[in-house]
Order: structure tokens, then sequence, then C-alpha cells
């Protein structure tokens, strides 16, 4: 076990996590409720990770980030070095790539909260963005922490993308599963089979918080539908 | 006036509701009346701000809120099946979106939900959760209420009781109010005011009762379904009968034991006959005597209006009118039994 690839691909994770709450909640709530009508345009773009080749996105974050790019030329005045292959750099990829993972479950929830309670909050006096926090967001919870465990999830397992913008840098950008490709192309397979035994718990117990989560709502919407009837 | 709104609003897929409305500034309950599909609710919606009109203006106290967002509108709106948040306790529903927190006692014990505030909104019965809805309504003061098929999510054996606390609640704040309904009893015992709506237009406008009585035409007889409505007062009370005075005549009608004087007097066409020759007597069965003022075809059948000393509705078939030798002018006696006579406490009484 390489527990500074693990520390690695833990702080990438909980930032890129952490980023993508603050992303996702304006970004579902739009997709959630616009009514302009090349939405689908924008759905389809945040859909995109989960479908492109991981290669292809991290070659594309890769060049827009480079010093060709206007975006990696202001960076690096900014910052006084460039994005790729450093700790930022892979934190913007990830963004992107596990972003579908964190706006669906949201948008989802937020857009199967029904339009009534939306309107009752209106209709007592509190504004669209009150009525967000006060009534969208707390009968969403599922779906908002499925969304946050998702995508915390997705960054953990992510392998082309990183070694596409991150390189193999140890202790700046290389995570987990690169680790353990490396350990196979060294033939030091009992090295990489603890690590990939590892992930294959953490994933598997991500994968039954975020089942039961949804599952414990289930039961008690019905549980009190069913006492409505009693 | 407290309210005029002139609305137009035309939906994407060809429907178009045109209504123009008038609340007086003086506390006064306005129906709106019809089928579903009316387009009463998209009234409701357009006064409340939740639809944007198509064309049109609204004023409230003389001020244009056309483009007013609704949580800027002093209204509070009552939806049909309430929209008590589920993730909030009744004390918090009460509270929302209110400043200050410590004034909904009064409004608590007011609407007699004081011991429910700790409660989940789905442990209440369908008639406390409308009081919770109208306690969290009420605590911001609205100038106007909206209320939209306050009773339609109730059970009939509840729709009763609410009715008449929900009439009583309308009198006693003294808040102007436009009520939303397809039921002719909601309409008698909440409204003053009546817009028989259909097809997104209004019909005809006016106190409720007259409007069922005196439709102004076809569609707005069509609407209301109703025939014979007339206020009467208990003279007095016997053997779960009631013994009335309706205008001129007087009649018995089964006792809804809810201890009113005053009620308006309903009862169906269909369950009037029309006999020539003496009235008998007999308690449990009304013989009114009168005179056929009117007689129009009504589908297939003949509505013949008689009067006894109020105007009553009766329908017979074409054959009846026939071998009885109806036309206007003949004196007939019109016969209903006691417990055909429906009986709705009048509003304000």
């Amino acid at each position: 076990m390489n527990w500074e690839a693990f520390f690695t691909t833990l702080k990438l994770a909980l930032t890129t996590s952490a980023l993508l709450i603050i992303i996702s909640l304006p970004l579902s709530y739009w997709i959630a409720f616009s009514k302009w009508r090349w939405k689908f345009f924008i759905e389809a773009i945040v859909a995109l990770p989960l479908v492109l080749p991981p290669t292809v996105l991290g070659f594309y974050v890769l060049v827009g980030m480079g010093p060709q790019s206007p975006i990696g030329r202001w960076y690096e005045s900014l910052a006084g070095h460039g994005l790729p292959f450093t700790f930022g750099g892979l934190v913007v990829a990830s963004v992107l790539y596990s972003l579908p993972f964190a706006v669906q479950p949201m948008a989802a929830a937020f857009g199967s909260v029904e339009r009534k309670y939306i309107e009752a909050s209106w209709m007592l006096g509190v504004s669209s963005l009150g009525t967000f926090f006060k009534v969208i967001v707390p009968q969403s919870w599922a779906g908002v922490i499925t969304g946050v465990v998702l995508s915390f999830a997705h960054t953990v397992g992510e392998f082309g993308v990183v070694l596409m913008v991150g390189g193999n840098i140890p202790g700046v950008t290389r995570t987990l599963s690169i680790d353990i490709y490396d350990q196979v192309q060294t033939l030091n397979y009992s090295s990489a089979a603890s690590t990939s035994v590892v992930l294959l718990i953490l994933s598997f117990v991500i994968l039954s918080i975020v089942y039961g989560l949804n599952r414990k709502v289930w039961l008690l919407a019905a549980d009190r539908r069913h006492r409505q009837e009693v | 006036m407290l309210l005029i709104a002139d609305i137009d609003k035309k939906f994407e897929r060809g429907a178009r509701v045109q209504v123009s409305l008038r609340i007086p500034d003086a506390a006064s309950v306005m129906i709106l009346f019809g089928p579903s599909g009316a387009g009463k609710t998209t009234v409701l919606r357009c006064v409340a701000g939740l639809e944007k009109l198509t064309s049109g203006k609204i004023l409230f106290d003389d001020r244009d809120i056309t483009d007013i967002p609704p949580q800027r509108r002093p209204f509070g709106y009552l939806f049909q099946d309430y929209a008590l948040f589920p993730h909030l306790r009744v004390r918090a529903n009460i509270c929302y979106g209110l400043k200050d927190r410590g004034s909904i006692q009064r409004i608590a014990e007011m609407l007699k939900v004081a011991d429910l505030l700790e409660r989940w909104p789905s442990e209440l019965s369908g008639g406390q959760q409308q009081r919770v809805a109208l306690a969290r309504v009420l605590v911001r003061e609205p100038r106007l209420l909206l209320l939209d098929e306050p009773l339609s999510a109730l059970d009939a054996a509840t729709r009763d009781h609410v009715r008449g606390e929900l009439a009583r609640l309308l009198r006693a704040i003294g808040v102007p109010a436009i009520v939303v309904t397809h039921d002719w009893v909601d309409a008698l015992s909440l409204g003053d005011q009546m817009i028989v709506m259909s097809g997104g237009r209004a019909l005809q406008t006016g106190a409720p009762h007259e409007v069922f009585t005196r439709p102004a035409d076809r569609d707005v007889a069509a609407v209301v379904g109703i025939d014979t409505v007339v206020a009467g007062r208990v003279n007095r009370r016997e053997a779960g009968l009631l013994f009335m005075q309706a205008g001129a005549a007087s009649l018995a009608a089964a006792d809804p034991a809810n201890g009113f004087e005053d009620y308006y007097i309903c009862i169906r066409a269909e369950d009037v006959t029309i006999e020539r020759g003496q009235a008998e007597q007999s308690s449990a069965r009304n013989h009114l005597r009168g005179t056929i003022v009117d007689i129009v075809p009504s589908g297939v059948l003949m509505k013949v209006a008689i009067n006894v000393g109020f105007e009553l509705i009766a329908l017979v078939t074409r054959q009846a009118l026939g071998d009885l030798h109806l036309s206007k002018g003949v004196e007939v006696v019109a016969a209903f039994k006691a417990s055909a006579v429906h009986l709705i406490p009048k509003p304000g009484s």
C-alpha cells in the first residue's frame, strides 16, 4: 500500500467533491427549472464525461490548460506556473470529469420537488434563493448526498484523465489507480493486489451508502403516506 | 375597489382565460364557480402572480401590481391540498418566512392548532391540515385571501363540518377572499358574490342564490345544475323536521341538526312532481299550491316554473305535460318530500 498515493487520492477526491457542491447546486437548480429552449445542449455538455473516453477529455483539458491557450496563459501569468502536471490542474480535470455524477442526481432530486411547495414558499414571501435553501434542498437531501458521494467515489477511481493531465509525479499527482498501474508494470503483483482490494472495498462501501440512503428516504416517505391513510 | 383585475391569459396549447374581476374594499367573499377546466384556478393564480398575464392589468389598492412578483403581493394563498411543507413541523410551517416568530400564538389558538405545533404535517387529519395551512396564511396578515378549492381535499364527512368553520372564520377575520369551487354547497355557504365560469369566460355575476335560481341563460343553467334556491327561516322544529317560511309559502324539510335559523332552501327539479286537484296534507311530504309561470324545454324534459309563494322549478316529461294539460297560468299542486329539501346555512346567520 502506497500511503503517499493514498493521501494524494484522498486530497484530490475531497477537494473535487467540495468544489462540485459549490458548482453543482446552482447548475442543477438551473437544469431542473430553466425553461430555456436550448437547455438540452447544456445538459448534453454536462453529461459528456459519461461517454467520452477519459483520454479524450484529458487531452482537451491538457491542451486547454497549456501555454497555447488563453486560459492557460492567463493562469500562468497569475500563478507563475502552468496548470498541467500540477495538483491544481488535476483538480480542474477531476471536477469536469465528475461533474455529471454530482449534477444528475441533484437535478433529478430538485426537479421532483413538487411545484406547489415552491409556489407556497413564494406566496409566503420567501425569495427564489430562500426557497431553494429552505424548501428545495431540504426535500432533496438524498439526491444532494448521492451526488457528492458519487463524485467522490468517481474521483477516487479515475485513471485516464489523471494520467493525461497530472502525469505521474509522486506526492503530487500520483493517485492510487496510477500506483496500481505502475506496480503491475513492474510485475509487483502483491502490492497491486493489496491496493486494489482497498479500492474495491472503498467503492463497495460508498455505493452501499448511496443505495441505502435512497432506500431509507423512500421508506420514510412510504411510512408517512401510510400514516396519513390510517 | 380593493382589486381590479382584467385578466387575459393564453396558454401554449390554445386554452384562453379572459375574466374581469372586481373585489370591493369591504370584507366579502367572491366565489369563482364552474366545472373543472373552466379556468377558475388560472384566474386565482394570475391574481397571485403565479401566472404571468398575456395581456391585461391587475390593480390592487389603485397600485399596478401586474409585474410585481408573488412574494411582494400582500395576498394569502391556500393551495388545494394545502401544500404544508412535509420536512417542517407544524410550528415551523406556520412561522415559515416570518421575521417575528413570537406572534403565532394568537393565530394558533384562533384556528385551534395550538396543540398541534410539534406535530409533522403527515400526522394531521385533512381538517387539521387545512387549519394549519390557514394559520400559516393568516399569520402574515394578508389583505386578500385566495382559496383554491379549500374543501375538495376533504372526505365528505369532514367537509360539511369544516365548511361551517371556514364560513365562520371568513366572517370573523374580515379579510376579503376569492374562493374557487365547483361545489354549489360551498358557493352558497361561503359566498357573497359569485362569478360563474365556463370555457375560460365569466358567464354571469351575482349573489350565489340569485345566480342559482335565475341563471342568465342555458349555459349558466347547465353549469350551476341546481334548480330552486330560496332563502328561508325556521318557524318551528318538530320530530326531525323543520317547518320553514320561504317567501309566501311554508314547507317542511329534514332537519340537518346544525341549529341555524336562516337557510338557503335547495330543491332539485327532478324531485318535484306536479299534480292537479286538491292539496293533500302530510307532514313528510310538501304539497304547495301555485300557478305555472313558465315552461321551457330542458333536454328531453320540460322545466316548469311554478309560483308557490316563491319560484319552484319542476322537471316533467313532455307526456306528462300533455296528460296534465299544463300551460302558463294553470293552477297546480307541486309535491316533494321533506327529505328532498337540501338546507344550506345562510352566510352571516
